[in-house]
């Protein structure tokens, strides 16, 4: 039986990287999420790894992208406009085609003024890629410090399943919030060998590797021209969209209104699904684990099922725009966004009273 | 002494891909290329060197060699090989970079990698401006030297001053070695070539950071003919940037 | 008399010229009438018995072109 510990969700990120074997970190201190490195400065040295601070987050990235090259599993994690910076390594890596993780723990934006703010406001720069050229990161979102300590495990393993970079899409208030987390290390199965890493040939009978990053000269995948390269991505991510969708639902199959929340949010809708049902209301909550591949096709079924939709996120309209495209105009969809928060200052919150006062508004 | 035996005095490493040297004719990259490839064979670290090059002409080194390599973002080389040597630190890491991967864009990464006191190896290629775009300004032109972005001449007042790599690397504690070299007289690949076998031993002993730069020719960007270019380094580059050790030590306190 | 020989591969010559710049003997000649299938001006290996196989040219080619010869003292077996 695994350790339960009472832990915050950050360092149920560092937890969990470790648990999945990563013993390499490479980041640069911003708020809200500079206690994952700290962590990890104390526990990598003492497990044989390495934790190395960079001097910005433009060199993080670029530090992963380099340890991704060893074979081993590497992580960063970073906030915000920290993200921003790394966008061309992002786009470095997904055309190397080699593997790491990514967190991001979410504060709000756009800015610098707002360390000291939730937000859900990275969304379509995880989920549409802030890097050049056309190219797809699996987002994985936790909604509690448990699923932290899982899904950072899960990151690592489909990183080395496709070969790619696998983000994390955290946020202030889930890498603040403290709750009970079963350490259990989780098995997913056996990932692909990476023969294509760099640590020397005299440790490779003699093979050399060169990895360039990009899609004119050779990646490891051996796909040497443009066109070869592009069916070879697509085809890949096409693989990924029909396999690794996860998604939860919460009292959806019977309900007639359902909330669609991800992240921290997804706390909330819950209390106002818990609420509603109380007060005899229908209310159902559908609450995408993987933001890409978006579950499109099972957000449809419940959302036509349920015949309305309400959006909760802490931004001016990201997500939503997935939910629209998901239901594709058949199910109206409404949006509660930051102007739902109990007051305007840095620490107003979306409560679920104000959700279910919105879904009221709209029944 | 007789045609009929006869022992080869040079021939082509066996470090050498077989990709050929695809750089401009009376380029200097590919006499360097030799003597890298002749020191990493002369100290048997072959198996256990990785070489990244940047973004511009040192893009193609990787492909140029018999080792693990790779192509780094511009100027990011210092930041990826970090990585690679503190998660295999046997092996030896190798950065070739040219005056905008280093000197511009690239200079944030390699300042940092020098103040961690990494311990790597760059080899530096100043050749005074950005060959593969076509030949605009770099930090490492010279003041009045021409380029298409400096129609008139490198001038100070808009444009600063020439980037002095190796005095600057020389000031960092965490370095071991810094060195200026250039390959425009025979001589002088002797030179160069015992230099950058000094900086490998460096990284070899786990000492510090080791930096070798080398003036370079460019006949594209400069518009001169090989033999001209030879001319412009001892004349005009040289009295710039002097060649010498600026710092050598076997510990860092 | 000469000391040594080399060889010049004319698929990697460029032409730049280095190798007659260096050749303290006379002995690499770039004309300007032969120009080699790919349009720049080649290498050639002239005045042979000036070689002395100090290989410089071959060192200081870019282009990995030359090959250099050393001719070695034949030793003949003492007499028994």
């Amino acid at each position: 039986m695994a350790e339960k510990i009472l832990i915050e969700g950050n360092e149920a990120i560092a937890r969990g990287a470790i648990a999945a074997g990563c013993k390499y970190f490479f980041g640069y201190p911003i708020t809200p999420q500079s206690d994952i490195g700290e962590y990890l400065s104390r526990e990598l040295p003492r497990i044989g790894g390495a934790f190395v601070q960079s001097e910005s987050e433009s060199a993080s990235i670029y530090m992963l992208y380099g340890g991704a090259m060893s074979g081993e599993r590497v992580m960063t994690s970073t906030a915000g406009c920290g993200f921003a910076l790394m966008g061309e390594g992002i786009s470095y890596i997904s055309a190397a085609e080699v593997p790491c993780v990514l967190v991001d723990v979410m504060r709000m934006g756009p800015g610098i003024g707002t360390g000291g703010c939730h937000g859900q406001t990275d969304y379509r720069l995880a989920t549409k890629g802030g890097g050049h050229g056309g190219y797809r990161c699996i987002v994985l979102a936790p909604s509690s410090p448990q699923e932290c300590f899982d899904l950072v495990q899960l990151a690592f393993y489909l990183a080395d399943k496709y070969g790619m970079l696998v983000m994390v899409l955290s946020d202030f208030i889930i890498g603040r919030i403290a709750e009970p987390v079963e350490s259990r290390v989780l098995d997913f199965g056996s990932v692909p060998e990476k023969e294509w890493a760099l640590k020397g040939r005299g440790k490779k009978g003699g093979r050399c590797d060169s990895h360039s990053g990009g899609n004119i000269y050779p990646s490891h995948s051996a796909i040497h021209n443009v066109t070869g390269y592009h069916v070879h991505q697509r085809e890949k991510y096409q693989e990924i969209m029909d396999k690794e969708v996860r998604y939860e639902t919460y009292q959806a199959e019977d309900a007639e209104f359902l909330l669609v929340s991800y992240g921290s949010s997804a706390r909330i809708a819950r209390g106002a699904v818990d609420m509603g049902r109380a007060q005899g209301l229908k209310l159902g909550l559908f609450r995408p684990i993987t933001v890409w591949p978006f579950p499109n096709k099972e957000l449809k079924e419940a959302a036509l099922r349920a015949g309305k939709v309400l959006v909760v996120e802490d931004s001016i309209g990201e997500f939503v725009d997935d939910v629209e495209f998901a239901v594709l105009g058949q199910v109206p969809v409404h949006l509660l966004g930051v102007w739902g928060r109990h007051v305007s200052g840095l620490q107003g919150i979306i409560h679920p009273e104000r959700v279910l006062e919105e879904v009221k508004s709209l029944l | 002494m007789s045609a009929e035996n006869k022992v080869k005095v040079c021939e082509t490493p066996k470090l050498r891909s077989s990709v050929p040297i695809m750089h401009c004719p009376g380029c200097h990259y590919g006499i360097i290329i030799r003597l890298l490839c002749e020191n990493i064979e002369e100290l048997g670290i072959e198996d256990r060197t990785i070489l990244l090059g940047g973004v511009g002409c040192s893009f193609l080194w990787p492909m140029m060699f018999n080792l693990d390599t790779a192509s780094c973002p511009h100027g990011r080389a210092p930041a990826m090989a970090t990585a690679l040597k503190r998660i295999h630190p046997d092996t030896i890491l190798i950065t070739c970079q040219g005056d905008g991967d280093l000197g511009a864009i690239g200079l944030g990464c390699f300042m940092n990698a020098l103040s961690r006191g990494e311990k790597l190896t760059t080899i530096f290629l100043n050749n005074a401006g950005y060959g593969m775009t076509g030949g605009q300004m770099a930090p490492t032109t010279l003041l009045g030297q021409v380029t298409t972005t400096t129609p008139g001449g490198r001038d100070s007042e808009t444009s600063g001053y020439p980037l002095h790599v190796a005095e600057l690397a020389a000031v960092m504690k965490g370095v071991a070695y810094s060195a200026r070299v250039s390959v425009h007289i025979p001589a002088n690949y002797q030179r160069a070539k015992k230099a950058v076998k000094v900086a490998l031993q460096k990284q070899i002993d786990g000492i510090g950071y080791s930096f070798v730069e080398f003036l370079s020719a460019c006949p594209a960007s400069w518009r001169m003919t090989p033999r001209e270019c030879l001319a412009f380094i001892n004349d005009k580059m040289i009295a710039e940037y002097p060649l010498g050790e600026f710092k050598n030590v076997d510990v860092i306190e | 008399m000469a000391k040594g020989e080399i060889v010049i591969n004319e698929n990697l010559c460029k032409g730049c010229g280095l190798c007659v710049e260096f050749c303290s003997r006379g002995c690499i000649s770039m004309p300007e009438d032969k120009v080699s299938s790919k349009g720049s001006l080649l290498a050639f290996f002239v005045n042979p018995d000036r070689c002395n196989g100090c290989g410089i040219c071959g060192w200081m080619c870019p282009d990995f072109a030359i090959e250099v010869y050393k001719y070695v003292e034949t030793k003949k077996p003492s007499p028994a």
